[in-house]
């Protein structure tokens, strides 16, 4: 005969319903952790794997600029040879410039002294003094400072003016 | 046994305690080595960078046209002292115009080449100077002397001249420049803008000539004191 009568289910007890919370909440404390744990535990690796992967790929690359040091050599050999060569014209001054603005047919260069990007001095001769007058004022033209120094007259050098020239070529 | 299930909450208590303490603990320094690494990662990567910039330049480079641009720049700037070159632009300044070479003093110093690793002191670096005295009959051919010393290669300074009468002192300076030791540091970084350096220059040397001369049949100079 079957039995149709419902069994009374055990009561639960105050255990019973600590358990049933502490179980759970235990399991999701661990599930947390591992998960936290897994993840510090793969940034870590990540960075290590990283810094394994760039340390290999930059010895690589070295090892291929090594390979290039001849071409290397060659661009600081021609940087620093440029750059010497261009510092080396940049500091000459323009010598002949300067002697070719005292070169005229009706003035005679008696002297002339000139010292790099300094001043000159020239003593110049011509047969009339309103040329030489006028060979002045060209200079004044070509140069910021110009000096008559001496105005000589002699039987022999004719008109003769010591002329003192500064200041960059214009 | 009824209370087993304790052992549970128990055992994930202490995997979670020990386990933090082994990780986190004192020693370990979990935070510290991963922020190093990620510095170092940092570095790496940049020094990654600067290289595979350097590797592209250099692969870039056109070593032929790079030498050739050298040879030129030599012939202007000599890595070592030609007094000798001076000594021919001296001479050919003058050929073609009334003048004629008299004289020349000076130093030459050391004219052998300095190796690249060689330390150079400066007496070795300083310039090749020489007074040098023409004959002149007129004052143009002073500037004839003057401009071609101009264009002449290698390059060469004129420091002062003097003049009167028919004659003309002319001080000069002749170009020159050691080769300067190449570090073989890997990592240095390659000279920045050397191609705009080296148009510059190689433009500047547009119109200058070497001048040359055969030495041997050069019999009009006379030399009256030695420079060396």
């Amino acid at each position: 005969m079957i039995n149709f009568a419902v069994k009374a289910a055990p009561a639960e007890t105050e255990e019973d319903k600590i358990r049933k919370l502490v179980v759970p909440i235990s399991t999701a404390v661990l599930v947390i952790y591992l998960v936290v744990v897994a993840g510090l535990m793969g940034w870590k690796w990540y960075w290590s794997d990283k810094e394994e992967a760039d340390q290999s790929s930059l010895q690589e690359i070295a090892t291929q600029v090594e390979q290039k040091s001849k071409t290397e050599i060659l661009m600081r050999k021609l940087a620093a040879r440029s750059q010497s060569t261009a510092d080396y014209i940049n500091s000459r001054a323009s010598v002949y410039e300067a002697a070719q603005n005292l070169v005229d047919d009706k003035i005679r260069v008696k002297s002339w002294n000139y010292t790099a990007m300094n001043t000159q001095v020239a003593e110049l001769g011509a047969e009339d003094t309103s040329i030489l007058k006028d060979f002045v004022d060209l200079l004044t033209k070509k140069y910021q400072n110009v000096q008559i120094n001496q105005a000589n007259w002699s039987p022999t050098d004719g008109w003769v003016n010591t002329v003192g020239l500064g200041g960059k070529v214009r | 046994m009824k209370q087993a299930w304790m052992l549970y909450p128990v055992a994930v208590l202490i995997i979670v305690v020990f386990g933090s303490a082994f990780i986190f603990g004192p020693g370990q320094d979990y935070f510290v080595n991963v922020q190093a690494r990620q510095q170092k990662a940092a570095e790496l990567e940049a020094k990654k960078n600067a290289l595979s910039r350097k590797l592209d330049l250099l692969n870039r480079a056109d070593d032929v046209k790079m030498e050739n641009d050298l040879k030129t720049l030599l012939t202007a700037m000599p890595a070592k002292k030609d007094v000798w070159g001076l000594l021919v632009e001296l001479n050919q300044a003058a050929s073609g115009s009334g003048a004629s070479l008299f004289s020349y003093k000076g130093a030459g110093g050391n004219v052998s080449e300095a190796s690249e690793s060689a330390v150079t002191t400066a007496a070795e670096d300083d310039p090749i100077k020489l007074d040098v005295t023409y004959k002149i009959s007129k004052f143009e051919d002073v500037a004839y002397i003057l401009k071609n010393l101009q264009e002449y290669l290698p390059l060469n300074k004129i420091l002062s001249v003097s003049f009167e009468d028919d004659e003309a002192v002319i001080s000069i300076e002749a170009a020159w420049s050691p080769w300067e030791k190449v570090s073989g540091d890997v990592e240095e970084e390659l000279p920045n803008g050397y191609e705009s350096t080296a148009a510059t220059a190689l433009k500047q040397l547009e119109g200058l000539r070497e001048a040359n001369i055969n030495r041997d049949t050069n019999t009009e100079v006379k030399y009256v004191s030695s420079p060396f």
